[in-house]
């Protein structure tokens, strides 16, 4: 049999839960949903959709041009709220400085997609990075080559990217680099992410 | 007389094809990069007042498909400067222009309905310390009962001592 004071401490328990009860709802609404690390995702897949099969090996024609290669971007949201994203292209030789956690590449970007996500919400589906490469010389005396024109998804650019023969791994090397942005309301800009990704191209003449 | 006429009509016919010619000859560089640089104006404040919207506890689902259409047309736009076509390029501007300043407007007017975060939490707010204080009236009502039934229980329940 139990006694008063025990009694009095089951009505004290059973208030307390009650009144966490009835305040959870207004507490969870003033507190949000917010996630416990919110981070964006950028990745590139190849043909397929699946992480094998990225382009490598450009041919180039005699004709100093090569075929359409492709790959697929993805975003994720996981920040907890609507993001802005920015997405820029950029060509790189291989001696060309990559980006790091902080700052970009000071290349000029190439082309650049804008993509507007919810929480939660990727962006995959069909987005393609279709790209190939016009103007190329390879030069024998110089033992080097030359990008002179870029195709990204129709449009072209004018480039005059050389770069010489890689003698450690055997090739002429590029770099495709994607970077993402994020939009950043105090200086009502996009700003850099600090992610990146780059595909390593080496390209070959077929003459 | 009639001739003169004729004159005066030519004349009028080459000055409308003169002042209509460059919109349909195309634009510069320079109108397509002033046109680019507002789209992106534009875009940006869409994107905040999408941003204010869903803060406001508005559902932004719709207005994000529009903001990537937009988003697009800017694209569409510098892929058309890129390779000189500046004519395409102001009009696929002004297209993304048109279209977040119609998302912009929009958002602002389902932040302004949804009101801000804590006049929406209020009344749960409220609804919630209503429901803790009458919790705790019923329980204290219950208590007092139970302790005087307990304790005049106990006080029946006492044994009688016979000397």
């Amino acid at each position: 049999m139990w006694d008063l004071n025990e009694y009095k401490r089951v009505f004290i328990v059973i208030g307390l839960i009650g009144i966490i009860l009835f305040m959870a709802p207004a507490i969870a609404s003033l507190v949000g949903s917010l996630p416990s690390e919110p981070f964006s995702e950028l990745y590139v897949l190849g043909p397929g959709a699946r992480v094998e099969n990225y382009p490598f090996n450009i041919s180039i024609s005699s004709a100093g041009a090569s075929n359409s290669s492709y790959v697929y971007l993805g975003i994720g949201n996981h920040l907890g709220y609507v993001m802005y994203y920015g997405v820029d292209v950029k060509f790189l030789i291989d001696s060309d400085p990559l980006p790091s956690g902080t700052t970009e590449s000071p290349l000029p970007v190439l082309y650049q997609y804008r993509v507007f996500l919810e929480d939660g919400q990727n962006w995959t589906d069909n987005n393609t990075l279709t790209f190939s490469f016009a103007n190329v010389i390879f030069s024998r005396s110089r033992n080097n080559c030359s990008v002179g024109e870029m195709q990204i998804n129709g449009a072209s650019y004018e480039l005059d990217k050389v770069t010489s023969w890689n003698n450690i791994n055997s090739g002429f090397f590029y770099q495709l680099l994607v970077e993402l942005w994020t939009y950043n309301q105090t200086i009502n800009e996009l700003s850099y992410d600090g992610r990146f990704i780059s595909l390593w191209l080496n390209m070959t003449s077929t003459s | 007389m009639k001739h003169w006429i004729k004159i005066a009509l030519f004349l009028i016919i080459v000055t409308c094809l003169l002042s209509g010619l460059p919109a349909v000859l195309g634009f510069s560089a320079e109108d397509a990069s002033m046109g680019i640089a507002g789209a992106k104006r534009s875009l940006q404040i869409a994107f905040v007042n999408v941003s204010g919207a869903e803060n406001a506890g508005g559902n932004v689902s719709a207005l994000l498909i529009q903001l990537n259409e937009a988003g697009s047309d800017l694209t569409m736009a510098e892929v058309a400067f890129s390779n000189s076509n500046y004519s395409e390029a102001v009009n696929q501007a002004h297209t993304c222009k048109a279209l977040a300043d119609s998302i912009a407007s929009e958002a602002a007017t389902m932040e302004n309905q949804a009101g801000d975060r804590l006049s929406r939490v209020l009344p749960v707010l409220v609804g919630g310390f209503i429901g803790s204080v009458a919790l705790i009236v019923v329980l204290a009502l219950t208590w007092l009962w139970f302790k005087r039934h307990s304790t005049g229980r106990l006080l029946r329940s006492r044994p009688k001592v016979t000397v």
